[in-house]
């Protein structure tokens, strides 16, 4: 685990609570984790040069929702590559998880050991340098 | 209109014709003007005759009227029904939707808790702090099982029930339930036997058959009076067999035509808690999966459960 230290992840969720808790989590175990409630904002900052191992997206987010965010991720060439996990409380038919193509999902409510697993894998294959 | 000119024959054919199209026209005047005392006779039997109809008649469109005003309000309550059962459902949908993120958090932080804690407190004198950590991760558990409940129940109720299948070993799904229910199985010193001697492996939901067997599991130590429970796992032919067997309190025979039925529960209400809708849900995930499940039991001898799934 300590060749992970510092890794860069990314949180876009609109409720405070959650991401606190994943952010905080997280924190401890040794990511630089950057959390957002705002997806613009997540924009902003990925398009400013932040470059995270992997983006935990939210998908219900008032102003730019998950799917506009995946969206405009996969439109710019150096975003679209980085991995993202959806993090959604996966009633199909409301959120409409799947219509995201490729993308992992995280269901809510989940055991802190299944989001350490996926984080910490998506860790191991993040690319060296970051 | 005068009649005074035809024959008697005709004059009666003639009134007759009216009366046939719903009219009349024989008055009281024209019936004492009637010279003959037989044509009398015949007009007045013609006009209450043409009374009689067109009394049957109003009688006949009133009852029309009254069943299409029965038809309408028919078809306005099940309307209504229809949109209450819609009502329910979203509510059901949002409900359980709604209520995964404060679980989800909830969650984490519970296990966090327990990751963190200090051995030191579970030397409180009163209640050990690590047995209420246990319980709340136990409560908060039970309460995402519900959630999860309610989420299968709305999907299926709109017939979106949505499997996630991949490749399943269902000893493993056993083996993991039976873990599961560690704690309740040594509360009531219940001997569980598993006979699992080879892989059964096929392409299923497994958080979805993780919930079939839970429930059998459930009911197995709920109504099995604490004698032992036997779990089976095998191949035969094209089918994948898990069976759950108890020796308990039974279904009576009028019930277990019932048992897969929503609501539904042997037992009455007053003895054991849950919304009983394990076994319905159970059968529709079975189903869903292209499978069948049966239940044989005999009051005071026992329930066996037998799930089939196509390999």
């Amino acid at each position: 685990v300590s060749s992970l230290t510092n890794l860069p992840l990314m949180i876009v969720d609109d409720d405070d609570d959650l991401r606190d808790t994943i952010a905080d989590i997280m924190s401890a175990q040794g990511y630089t984790v950057a959390a957002f409630a705002d997806a613009r904002a997540a924009l902003a900052a990925l398009e400013g040069g932040q470059t995270p191992f992997l983006i935990l997206l939210d998908l219900m987010m008032p102003g730019m929702s998950g799917w506009e965010f995946r969206a405009a991720q996969l439109k710019n060439p150096r975003l679209a590559l980085i991995p993202v996990v959806v993090v959604t409380a996966a009633n199909t038919f409301i959120d409409g998880a799947p219509t995201l193509p490729d993308i992992e999902l995280l269901r809510k409510p989940f055991e802190l050991d299944t989001l350490l697993a996926l984080v910490g894998r998506y860790a191991a294959a993040a690319p060296p340098g970051l | 209109v005068s009649w005074g000119g035809s024959n008697p024959t005709d004059r009666i054919l003639m009134h007759l014709a009216e009366i046939g199209a719903g009219r009349c026209s024989i008055t009281d005047d024209s019936i004492v003007a009637e010279p003959d005392p037989d044509m009398r006779q015949v007009l007045l039997g013609l006009l209450v005759l043409h009374e009689d109809l067109s009394y049957a008649g109003r009688q006949r469109t009133e009852a029309e009227t009254a069943l299409l005003r029965v038809a309408v309000e028919r078809e306005r309550l099940l309307e209504e029904r229809r949109e209450a059962v819609e009502a329910r459902d979203h509510f059901l949908a949002v409900a359980a939707h709604e209520l995964r993120t404060p679980l989800a958090t909830l969650t984490l932080l519970v296990d966090h808790l327990v990751a963190m804690r200090a051995p030191t407190l579970d030397f409180d004198p009163v209640i050990g702090q690590g047995q209420q950590l246990t319980m709340l991760k136990r409560q908060v558990e039970r309460l995402s099982a519900l959630v999860v409940e309610m989420l299968d129940i709305s999907q299926i109720t709109s017939g979106h029930l949505d499997l996630v299948p991949g490749l399943v070993d269902l000893r493993d799904v056993v083996r993991e339930v039976i873990d599961h229910f560690d704690l309740e199985i040594q509360r009531r010193h219940v001997a569980v036997r598993v006979d699992a001697p080879e892989p059964v492996r096929g392409f299923w939901d497994a958080a979805r058959l993780d919930r079939v067997v839970t429930n059998l599991m459930a009911n197995a130590l709920k109504y099995g009076a604490g004698r032992p429970v036997e779990v089976s796992v095998r191949a035969e032919g094209s089918w994948a067999l898990v069976v759950v067997r108890d020796h308990g309190v039974g279904i009576p025979d009028e019930e277990q035509n019932k048992t897969f039925g929503p609501f539904a529960r042997a037992v009455t209400a007053r003895h054991h808690a849950g919304l009983g809708l394990g076994l319905w849900i159970s059968e529709q995930i079975v189903e869903a999966s292209g499978g069948r499940i049966k239940v044989d039991s005999r009051p005071e001898e026992g329930s066996t459960f037998t799930v089939e799934l196509p390999l």
